[in-house]
Order: C-alpha cells, then sequence, then structure tokens
C-alpha cells in the first residue's frame, strides 16, 4: 500500500508527463500497466476462455468486409469404424473440415473529461481512480456479452438442446448438497462428446451455500477450515471454481459449467485494453478501449443448473 | 453460393463534420422486428424499446447508418442456411451505430430513391412502408412528397445526386431533423 506522499509523487509524475511534449506515451503506458494486470484478476471471462493475442498477420482477408475476421479450424466428424468379414473393402468417406469464423467488435468505456486543477486536488492515486472506473465498466460488458452467448448456447431451461440432444440447461431440485451439486456435474458428460466438466462458475451468494456442508458432506477438516476461514478453495470436486460478485449476471443457485477452453472456441484479442488519455489546454479526457473477438464453435462443453 | 458484395456497393461518406470526438452518434441493436439485412447508409430511428427500426419517424430522430446488420463487427451468424450450427459468436453482439441527424455533418449516401430528381434544397425523408412493419425498402432517402410540418424531415439536399469515386449513386445533403405533425400517418412513399 503505497504511502500518501508516494501517491501525491504518483499523481505528479502523471501530471508531468501530460504537460512535456512527447512524453503523452509514457503517461499512457504507466496507466495501462495496471489495467492489464486488473483485467486479468477481475473478468471472468478470461478466466474461463483466456484470450488469446492475435495479429493482423493471422486475421484472415474476406472479400466482402475489410473488418476483421479469423477463420477457425473444427475437428471434424467421421464416421465410426465397423466390423466386417474377410474380403471387404472399407466405405469412403471425403475429408472436409468444418470451419466458423471469429469476428470482432469493440469494447469501450465512457470518456471522462476534467478540469486538471480539480484534479489536483485528490489526494488518492490519481492513476487508479483513472482505471478503475473504465474497467469496471469494460469488464461487466465483456462478462455480460459472454454470458448472453452462454445462455444461448445452453438452450431452454428443462428442454433438450437441439445440438447436443440432450439437456444443458437443468433444474436440480434439492438445494445446494453434496448430492446437487454432483448430479449437476453429470449433465456435460451426457453430451455426446463426454467432455467432464473442467470449471464452475457461481456468484459469490451461491458459494456460501457450501459453507454450509457438514464434516460427513464437505469431507473431515475440510469442512473445519471452511467454517473457519470461509471458503478459499479454487479447486473442488476436481473442477476449478470461479466466484463471482457480479449477480446481476450469474444469478443466486445457478451453476455454469465449463469444459477445458479447447472444447469451447476462440477469445481473440485483436487490441489489448489501452487507456487513451488527452491533455488540451487545462482540460484532461480519458478513455479505455480494446478490441475483441470470440465465438464459441462447439457447444457440448457448456453447461447450467439452477438448484430450487 | 450467393455473389459476395463489393465493400463499396452501400454506405455513406460522412463529407463534413465526421469524426470527431464530439461527434454525435447512437448505437443500439436492431429491433426483433427487423427480419431482413440492413444496409449501411440506412434511415433507421429509435424505437420505444431503445432499438433501431428502419424509417422515419415523426418524433424520433433520424439516424444515418455506419454499419450495416450484417457486417462483421455488428454480426456473426453462425447457423446455416439449412439450420445447421456452425458456432455461436460471443461477439459482435448486433449493435449498429450511426449519425443523428441533429448533429451538424454533410453526407453522401448510397441509399436513396434513384429515380426521383433532386435539386439543392430539397427537403429529404425516408422511405417506411408501414407503420408498424418494416420493410426491406425502407430507410432509403427521397425527397417525394416530403411536406414541412407534415412529414419528417431528417435532410435538405445539398450538391443533389450521382456517381461517387465508386461508381456508385448517390446522393449529398445536409443532416437535419425536422419533426413529423402529430397526425403524420407514418408512411412515406419512395416515389410517385
Amino acid at each position: 500500500m503505497p504511502t500518501q506522499q508516494e501517491i501525491q509523487l504518483l499523481n505528479e509524475t502523471l501530471f508531468e508527463q501530460l504537460d512535456t511534449p512527447g512524453m503523452q506515451k509514457q503517461a499512457i503506458d504507466a496507466v495501462n500497466d495496471f489495467t492489464r494486470t486488473k483485467m486479468r484478476e477481475d473478468g471472468f471471462y478470461r478466466r474461463i476462455m483466456p484470450p488469446l493475442t492475435i495479429t493482423n498477420d493471422e486475421l484472415d482477408r474476406q472479400v466482402d468486409t475489410d473488418k476483421p475476421v479469423k477463420v477457425v479450424d473444427k475437428e471434424p466428424d467421421s464416421p465410426a469404424a465397423v466390423s466386417i468379414p474377410f474380403a471387404t473393402l472399407p466405405t469412403n468417406f471425403y475429408i472436409r473440415g468444418p470451419r466458423y469464423r471469429v469476428m470482432f467488435d469493440r469494447i469501450v468505456s465512457p470518456r471522462a473529461v476534467k478540469d486538471v486543477d480539480e484534479l489536483r486536488t485528490y489526494v488518492i492515486d490519481i492513476r487508479q481512480v483513472l482505471s478503475d472506473n473504465m474497467i469496471k465498466d469494460m469488464l461487466a460488458e465483456e462478462d455480460s456479452k459472454f454470458i448472453n452467448a452462454l445462455d444461448a448456447a445452453v438452450g431452454t431451461v428443462d428442454v433438450d438442446n437441439p445440438l447436443s440432444g440432450v439437456k444443458q440447461n437443468v433444474t436440480i431440485s434439492g438445494g445446494i448438497t453434496r448430492e446437487t451439486i454432483v448430479d449437476a456435474l453429470k449433465v456435460m458428460p451426457q453430451t455426446p462428446s463426454r467432455f467432464e466438466v473442467e470449471t464452475c462458475l457461481v456468484n459469490n451468494i451461491t458459494i456460501k451455500e457450501l459453507l454450509k456442508f457438514g464434516r460427513d458432506e464437505m469431507g473431515g477438516d475440510f469442512s473445519q477450515e471452511i467454517i473457519k476461514n470461509g471458503w478459499a478453495e479454487t479447486n473442488f470436486l476436481n473442477c476449478r471454481w470461479i466466484v463471482t460478485i457480479k449477480q446481476n449476471l450469474v444469478k443466486n443457485d445457478e451453476m455454469y459449467m465449463f469444459a477445458s477452453p479447447k472444447f469451447i472456441g476462440k477469445n481473440y484479442e485483436l487490441e489489448p485494453t489501452t487507456m487513451y488519455i488527452r491533455r488540451e489546454a487545462y482540460m484532461l479526457e480519458y478513455f479505455a478501449y480494446n478490441t475483441q473477438g470470440g465465438s464459441f464453435g462447439h457447444t457440448n462443453g457448456l453447461a447450467k443448473v439452477k438448484f430450487v | 453460393m450467393p455473389a459476395p458484395n463489393l465493400l463499396t456497393e452501400n454506405g455513406l461518406d460522412v463529407k463534413k463534420g465526421w469524426f470527431d470526438m464530439a461527434s454525435l452518434d447512437y448505437a443500439a441493436k436492431l429491433s426483433s422486428t427487423v427480419t431482413f439485412p440492413v444496409q449501411r447508409g440506412r434511415v433507421v430511428h429509435v424505437n420505444t424499446n431503445g432499438d433501431f427500426v428502419p424509417g422515419a419517424h415523426k418524433t424520433s430522430p433520424a439516424i444515418f447508418l455506419l454499419n450495416g446488420s450484417e457486417d462483421a463487427d455488428v454480426s456473426n451468424p453462425g447457423t446455416t442456411a439449412a439450420g445447421n450450427f456452425m458456432h455461436l459468436a460471443v461477439a459482435p453482439t448486433g449493435k449498429l451505430s450511426g449519425l443523428v441527424a441533429t448533429g451538424g455533418y454533410e453526407i453522401s449516401t448510397t441509399e436513396f430513391v434513384t429515380g426521383n430528381t433532386y435539386q439543392p434544397g430539397d427537403l429529404l425523408s425516408a422511405t417506411r412502408s408501414n407503420a408498424t412493419t418494416p420493410a426491406s425498402t425502407d430507410g432509403k432517402l427521397t425527397n417525394y412528397s416530403v411536406t414541412q410540418y407534415t412529414t419528417p424531415v431528417v435532410g435538405v439536399v445539398s450538391s443533389g445526386a450521382g456517381k461517387n469515386h465508386n461508381g456508385i449513386q448517390a446522393l449529398s445533403f445536409w443532416c437535419v431533423y425536422l419533426p413529423g405533425a402529430a397526425n403524420w400517418n407514418g408512411v412515406q412513399a419512395a416515389s410517385a
């Protein structure tokens, strides 16, 4: 935790960089260092489907658009092997690998404007104030897009998913118990892909139900540990657990489940989160932006349950 | 295989007034009632749900689309024409953006009724075939039967119509927004 003197020194440094011609880049870099760290820590979309940096050379040019597009190959299905008697030849199949397109859009924070003389009176770390508000907005948008697509992918609650032929959005009765959580983990492996759950996503209210587990449910001293120190586990039931405070996106008593990212799709980052800062006379303006594209190439590695 | 479109076939060039950080633009999704592709340059308005609908509106300002609904930064459909799954996009989310007619712009657009004759100073509105159900021809600029204080006016012709630098017919105009009369019936024909 920096001291107040250190914070003021940081603020003065930022202002000096903004004041000096040609030094705005350094001021932007100073903020960007912090920005990227927070983004990695906070967005659950990025933790579930880590962004892959993509460069201009890796984009696939299209005839009918100059917007960035990336074409991704998908594992092809193949006919099953069969048993045959002797002197019989195999059937043929022509190799055709399916593909899908990932397209990109931009997430931009609101642009803030402020008279610099008013900023001088702050004694907090001005870099943190500048970037925190921007990043919160951007993370909310990024995660919101992910959850919207996810809800579309898992399909209607308690109805067979038309792609997998089995339910991927299931209501489980009995509240949150050891039995119902294990039942939840059975949803995804029942798809034709037989994926196992690698990551579970719940909100910070739902996870507290697990604190109620007794020694007989949780398993020995682990129950004692979480009743003393709270939930600090990231691995439980052979899954990685991600707990979010975004209760508007991940509702109470709901749990999303994910297979390994390689079975789900792609999340590309074309332009990493960048903070634009400009000072014109005594007015300061700043906003953050990034360019990302993502698609689920396969939806059998996604599932959702609602505990009732 | 459907024939591809040229990048330059539909769209608008903003001759004056854009871009600048202070430019007035607006982004929203298309209304779910719009089931056809909407081209770059078309005129839309914001409905009561906050979504874009092609055509002029008597009180909702016109917006000139910078993106088409099938642009790669707007939509990434992942279901084939036969209904088979290809992918499901996380991004883009279907939002289009456009310039609001109350901003100060001179625009050259390909999305206008080409059969009409346009003179500098002509008032422009945008086609709308039905007050409630959008049609694929809605949202094109026209000067046909545009009456001041009756029809919603979305622009005034500047230099007029002609082929642009891409060889595509385009109409140059200044955008403006003059609401229509309270009793305007919501229909704007393209031509006689």
